[in-house]
């Protein structure tokens, strides 16, 4: 049973929207969207990271040059999570825990072969050696899932005790390997993506990372003290590439998140990539559990589909907007295109929430829920 | 927490608690394992489809579960805790290469590690927590501490808990380990265990 006093002290976003989560926050509260087309592809629209800004950022935080972009992604995004945080991420009873897809996929494009660099824990390495650790970062790879279950098993690892601090960093770029793949996926919409809209036709993809500095027992807290509550995984056993059609297996997780806590959700962040399936499914496990009467939003038509870092991006706005009291609206959304009703949440408006569910499922079949409270 | 079956295939040997089950030393990976599912006579047309990977976790898995009371648990009672080291490298590469022809949908669905769940998953309906992490080396002690975890939270009764990893046709391993919360067997479920057998 979970449960226990987990806050949170420190957290950061960079992403198309900027390098810091109130600068991104804002960006979102005023309806901007980082999904641009760019002049190498313009087959559709892609958030990406300024990369002008940050070549500047990593000069100036003087990062090894012998890190790659993805090194240098993760390694600025945890260290202004923690510039606001007096975790000492140093410590014996401190792990940083990385959740990405695909990590440095993009070496493979100059050169097809094996290399030690390219490996997912050799970034891991690096990253923790930046940040001086005593601990190996552990690193979580669960595709889509991956940044709301390197959360969850943070909230484990902290309530058994085996830590006292722990950041969850989620990163994903895109590169030519990853764009090539969803395109041949013809998952992809030729314009932003539409969450839950009846017209929706495809995901838009997005870069990013997101830290969260999790600690137990520490008086420091943002977001007006709120807790990491619970939260669990799940798996459809139905298909390896297409989501469940019943939404039984998301359901799943949600009660398992549920069942470990005496607190309901009163927002859902959802996945809502708005690719037909996914959203369709999303819907109907919302109804399955009984939330179909609860606000909720998709943000990925702010930050595009950023893999990896998507649980953790969209986890931290929504505590900003827990924090604000606003329900951010679902960017793009016209007209309700799902056989099963869900309070989806269309223009950014007040809200007063204490507390808040973010679902995130993934190629594989696989699904994840993690649940915060005041 | 006991371990009631445990499998390892490396080297073209498949073995399980009660010793080897199959021997094809000498014969790369692909062949070997196309001859031990004609061999266990599997029917189970999505194989064929499955990257090595896949097909090594796979066949490990159905070793793993023989004589197992697949019944006797709900499909929200079982749960699968897998690492490697390489990601899916292999399939990476090949992908990439694919992608100055027509980029293969159906390589770039194996890119992702867990993938490798999913297929098990879809076979044995597998429907409880899922969790692939990476590390450079089998790390028993990652292993034990999470399974340990998934027991104290949810509502897992039997975890499937390994290692594959692959890298070519010679160079492969899976180690895999199936646990009960409560099932009485010989084995117990120690980071002990986790690191003497399977080796």
């Amino acid at each position: 049973m979970l449960n226990q006093n987990i806050t949170i002290s420190g957290c950061n976003i960079i992403s198309s929207l900027g390098f810091t989560s109130k600068e991104n926050f804002r960006n979102v509260l005023n309806g901007v969207s980082g999904l641009q087309f760019h002049s190498h592809d313009s087959a559709q629209p892609l958030a990406l990271i300024d990369k002008r800004q940050f070549d500047k950022s990593s000069f100036e935080n003087q990062l090894p040059e012998t890190f790659s972009m993805f090194e240098k992604l993760c390694a600025l995004s945890i260290k202004d999570a923690l510039s606001e945080s007096s975790v000492k991420i140093n410590s014996e009873d401190s792990l940083i825990i990385l959740a990405t897809t695909k990590g440095n996929i993009g070496m493979l494009e100059s050169d097809n072969k094996r290399s030690e660099s390219i490996h997912l824990w050799e970034s891991a390495r690096k990253v923790g050696e930046y940040f001086r650790v005593k601990n190996f970062p552990l690193v979580i790879s669960n595709a889509c899932v991956s940044g709301v279950m390197a959360q969850v098993l943070a909230l484990r690892m902290l309530n058994a005790g085996q830590y006292k601090n722990i950041v969850v960093c989620g990163a994903d770029l895109i590169t030519d390997f990853v764009l090539k793949g969803f395109q041949s996926f013809k998952a992809l919409s030729p314009a932003a993506c539409r969450p839950y809209d009846l017209n929706r036709d495809g995901l838009s993809l997005g870069e990013g990372a997101g830290s969260i500095v999790f600690s137990i027992g520490q008086s420091e807290a943002l977001f007006d003290g709120v807790r990491g509550l619970s939260g669990a995984s799940s798996n459809d056993a139905n298909h390896i590439s297409g989501p469940s059609r019943t939404g039984d297996g998301l359901a799943n997780a949600i009660f398992s998140t549920l069942n470990q806590a005496d607190v309901r959700p009163e927002f859902i962040s959802t996945h809502g990539t708005a690719t037909p399936y996914n959203d369709e499914m999303e819907s109907k496990a919302i109804n399955l559990t009984g939330l179909h009467e609860i606000p909720a939003n998709s943000l990925k038509s702010y930050y595009g589909h950023t893999l990896g870092g998507a649980g953790v991006i969209e986890t931290i706005t929504t505590l900003l907007a827990l924090e604000s009291s606003k329900a951010i609206g679902t960017l793009g959304h016209v007209e309700y295109g799902m056989a099963e009703k869900i309070n989806l949440v269309v223009q950014t408006h007040d809200l007063v929430f204490n507390s808040f569910l973010k679902i995130a499922s993934g190629f594989g079949g696989c699904n994840a829920a993690i649940l915060f409270s005041k | 927490m006991y371990i009631l079956n445990h499998c390892r295939i490396s080297k073209g040997i498949i073995s399980d608690s009660d010793g080897i089950v199959f021997d094809s030393q000498g014969n790369n990976l692909a062949y070997f394992l196309k001859e031990f599912y004609k061999f266990d006579k599997i029917i189970y047309p999505k194989f064929y489809k499955m990257d090595e990977q896949c097909k090594l976790a796979f066949i490990a898995s159905e070793v793993l579960f023989r004589n197992f009371r697949r019944d006797d648990y709900a499909d929200e009672e079982l749960a699968m805790i897998f690492a490697n080291s390489d990601s899916t490298l292999t399939t990476d590469m090949s992908f990439w290469d694919s992608t100055f022809a027509i980029a293969s949908p159906g390589l770039f669905v194996y890119t992702l590690p867990n993938i490798m769940l999913g297929e098990i998953a879809i076979r044995n309906k597998i429907k409880g927590e899922n969790i692939f992490f990476i590390s450079r080396e089998y790390d028993p002690k990652l292993l034990y501490n999470q399974t340990e975890l998934v027991f104290q939270n949810t509502n897992t009764k039997i975890a499937i808990v390994g290692w594959v990893n692959y890298e070519n046709d010679t160079s492969y391993l899976a180690k895999l380990f199936l646990v009960s919360k409560s099932d009485e067997a010989k084995n117990i479920f120690s980071l002990e265990n986790l690191i003497n057998l399977n080796n």
